[in-house]
């Protein structure tokens, strides 16, 4: 029985120190993304179709932003739109508040991975911005659609 | 095996408990190598390794992100108490326990025909494939080895 306690020990002692190291390490996995209980249903709500988007994108109606990490977003994105990683988002969920709640933004990943998209959705959603959309397909199929493309870190 | 008279039989049984001492310490020296640099690669880049651990498709997002704050942290400790020498036992098992679930996952993987990376140490990782399945093979079996080594040691001691 002690081997099982020692291996317990071990096992729980191993965690808490890789919680406590990716609360420290800027590349770490925040607590805020494990505790996170965004469901996949609702980043389906939000969803925007690549087409849908493409219109909002002609008529300057709608702000997109990236939320790839910021080397990412310097080699190619959707001209202009924002730069707002969501490793950093995450972070400092207050540095939305230099948006407007009543526009519309068109949040996007290089595809679309639910998870951290419906986090930052959530995040924007949580501080009263109600116009929050999800690209389809992501960043990936905008570039399969030949569709216009920011090189560099111009917007 | 027959040896000859007492003085044989107890000389032939302390060269081999010389040579099981010293493989143990080859194993030990050489799990500890492996397990800390992994564990490191994975520490300093998690986001990249949760991305490697959702590729076996077998957990879901959630749960390889605990696994990527967890399984590194897990290997450098195990690293660090294997050459230590402290706890010896249960932490050649887990170390053992760690190498059978690694080659199931990569096996798994391999039958299916998944092509994703192994994410084994971070972004020096490796496609999976036969050559994968064979190191973490051996992997195992050395951890085998030494978990046998370990309890073997210990319970002559005792």
């Amino acid at each position: 029985m002690r081997i099982f306690y020692k291996i317990v020990v071990i096992c729980i002692v191993a965690l808490v120190i890789g919680f406590i190291v990716n609360q420290i390490n800027p590349q770490g996995i925040h607590w805020r993304l494990l505790f996170s209980g965004v469901q996949n249903d609702r980043v389906e709500e939000l969803l925007i179709s690549m087409d849908d988007a493409f219109l909002e994108f002609i008529g300057e109606e709608a702000l997109f932003i990236d939320i790839r990490p910021t080397d990412e977003f310097s080699i190619d994105h959707i001209p202009n739109s924002v730069s707002l990683p969501w490793q950093i988002l995450i972070r400092n969920p207050d540095m939305i508040k230099v948006y407007h709640p009543d526009e519309i933004y068109i949040l996007y990943d290089f595809k679309q991975s639910g998870r951290t998209l419906g986090i930052a959705a959530s995040i924007f959603e949580r501080r009263g911005f109600k116009n929050i959309k999800i690209l389809s397909e992501g960043f990936a199929e905008w570039l399969v659609m030949e569709y216009p493309v920011a090189l560099g870190e111009d917007t | 095996m027959a040896c000859d008279g007492v003085s044989g039989c107890i000389g032939r049984r302390h060269l081999n408990h010389r040579l099981h001492t010293w493989i143990e310490w080859i194993l030990r020296l050489a799990f500890c190598i492996i397990l800390i640099y992994a564990g490191y690669e994975k520490i300093i880049h998690p986001t990249e390794f949760a991305k490697d651990v959702e590729n076996y498709r077998v957990i879901g997002p959630l749960l390889s992100e605990w696994t990527a704050i967890w399984i590194p942290t897990l290997e450098c400790i195990l690293g660090v108490l294997l050459i230590v020498g402290f706890w010896k036992k249960p932490v050649a098992f887990i170390n053992l326990c760690l190498m059978a679930i690694f080659l199931i996952l990569v096996t798994q993987a391999a039958i299916r025909g998944l092509d994703i990376e192994c994410g084994c140490f971070g972004q020096e990782s490796q496609k999976i494939g036969t050559l994968k399945v064979f190191e973490n093979f051996l992997f195992l079996a050395g951890s085998a080895a030494l978990y046998w080594l370990i309890r073997k040691q210990e319970s002559l001691a005792a």
